[in-house]
């Protein structure tokens, strides 16, 4: 309970922190037309919570203090779009800030990375230099472990603390459905790192959701029938030592599965069409079986096969989550069944799908 | 004849068609379709790999139905070689081969 109240007073923190950076940045503005026109470029977000400032030679993207899908969905998926928006123009990034972060969820780390991954491949990160000084040294030391200082080609900082209560893992990336070796590498790497040994049931169920996650890009997100200008998938993992709760994130940039799955019949188009069928809904009935966009009989198996990771671990509870598009979807699993579907919809629209598993071990 | 999917084709199988990567299902069945037009029994020992998709599953062996196999010439050439950890696998496979079967007799 106190977690949650500190969360929420975090983002209530995080809200009050933008209005007064936009309040000193409207005062400051010059009085002179034009170059009031170039300040408002530095315009604030939609919802004041992820802030694109102008500096000398391009612009900086500002993280949010809570970075988290769960509990500030909104300022996370608004920073990540900024990130992608440089991708697709001419104006230069400059950098992204992380001193504000105080809270990193693992599968935010991971989103921040492909869309920062993204962008390196576009346009490359030579422009940008992580400048780690103003950083939280936890945050550090986690998006350290992610990888992102291999990101931007430079070497860790050597300050890095190492007594801690959670371990991210660096991320893997992959284009084909051959990448899929890399799933192996995060297994043995998981198993290395944190400790903890995967039965051989497990370490199956493990594998059938992640293949099938990574299939799933290849005929969906990134299908040929509608093409897209990205190709990657991303992959990490992370372990929290005192709750013994593992995280597996994986995560496309692609088309989302609200945006590809078909409407069955009449009536359900007509709901979808006026706005009643939510995107969390949507994946709810893609989780459904024989539920796909090729309305072929013997497909459409693979979504369902997501949940068998969570269901192959027999302690507590455990939790699939997918989020795509608007819609946010959470399949809650104890003794190889599901107690719990809660499909939901969000504000805010993440451009492509994570897919979060979350067992206690 | 037996082939090790393990050995002989990849530790991480994985996709249904070509174009979703090198070990898919599809190619599976290229390989396995041949085999059984030979004269000899085809053992598939799906032993060793890392795991299975539906996906690819079901388009290596329920794509044999597909392909003009029926489900009495498979159950009598064909031999899926399984441990403790895959033998639900193979229970899927032969389910995957006779709802193929099924679909194909109802004209699906």
């Amino acid at each position: 309970m106190k977690k949650l109240i500190d969360k929420a007073h975090h983002i209530k923190i995080e809200k009050t922190r933008a209005r007064k950076i936009l309040r000193q940045r409207h005062r400051r503005l010059p009085k002179r037309k034009n170059k009031r026109t170039s300040h408002l470029l530095s315009r604030r977000c939609r919802f004041d919570l992820t802030i694109t400032r102008k500096v000398k030679g391009g612009y900086i993207v500002e993280m949010p203090t809570v970075c988290s899908l769960q509990h500030n969905h909104a300022a996370l998926i608004n920073a990540c779009a900024e990130i992608r928006k440089f991708s697709k123009c001419d104006k230069r990034l400059r950098a992204i800030n992380f001193d504000n972060i105080t809270e990193l969820e693992p599968s935010a780390a991971l989103l921040i990375a492909a869309e920062t991954s993204h962008l390196n491949d576009r346009k490359g990160l030579q422009y940008m230099r992580p400048k780690p000084d103003g950083w939280e040294p936890e945050i550090k030391r986690l998006l350290s472990q992610m990888g992102f200082f291999e990101l931007f080609g430079v070497e860790a900082p050597d300050d890095l603390e190492y007594e801690h209560r959670r371990s991210f893992l660096k991320f893997f990336s992959g284009k084909s459905v051959t990448d899929t070796k890399k799933t192996g590498e995060l297994r043995e790497r998981i198993e290395k790192r944190f400790g903890q040994t995967l039965s051989p049931r497990q370490r199956q169920a493990l594998y059938e959701g992640l293949s099938e996650a990574i299939t799933n890009t290849q005929g969906h997100a990134y299908g040929s029938a509608y093409p897209v200008d990205i190709d990657k998938w991303w992959l990490s993992a992370a372990y929290d030592f005192e709750k013994e709760v593992l995280t597996i994130m994986f995560v496309d940039l692609g088309r989302t599965i609200p945006g590809t799955l078909p409407k069955k019949g009449w009536f359900e188009k007509a709901v979808h069409k006026i706005g009643l069928m939510g995107d969390g809904e949507a994946i709810k009935a893609a989780m459904e079986y024989s539920r796909t966009r090729t309305a072929q009989p013997n497909r459409g198996k693979g979504m369902s096969e997501f949940l068998h990771f969570p269901q192959s671990v027999e302690r507590t509870k455990n939790y699939l989550t997918i989020y795509s598009k608007k819609g946010k979807y959470t399949e809650v699993t104890q003794e190889e069944k599901t107690i719990e579907r809660n499909p939901e919809s969000m504000n805010i629209m993440l451009k492509g799908t994570l897919i979060e598993w979350k067992v206690s071990l | 004849m037996e082939y090790s999917i393990a050995n002989s084709f990849s530790k991480y199988p994985a996709g249904r068609f070509k174009t979703d990567g090198d070990y898919s299902g599809e190619h599976l069945r290229e390989i396995i379709d041949p085999m059984l037009k030979g004269p000899e029994p085809v053992i598939i020992d799906i032993t060793g790999t890392e795991g299975y998709g539906s996906s690819f599953l079901e388009e290596a062996f329920g794509g044999l139905v597909r392909a003009g196999w029926s489900l009495k010439d498979l159950q009598d050439k064909l031999e899926i070689k399984a441990d403790d950890t895959t033998e639900f696998y193979k229970k899927l496979i032969w389910s995957y081969l006779k709802e193929e079967s099924e679909r194909c007799r109802k004209g699906a």
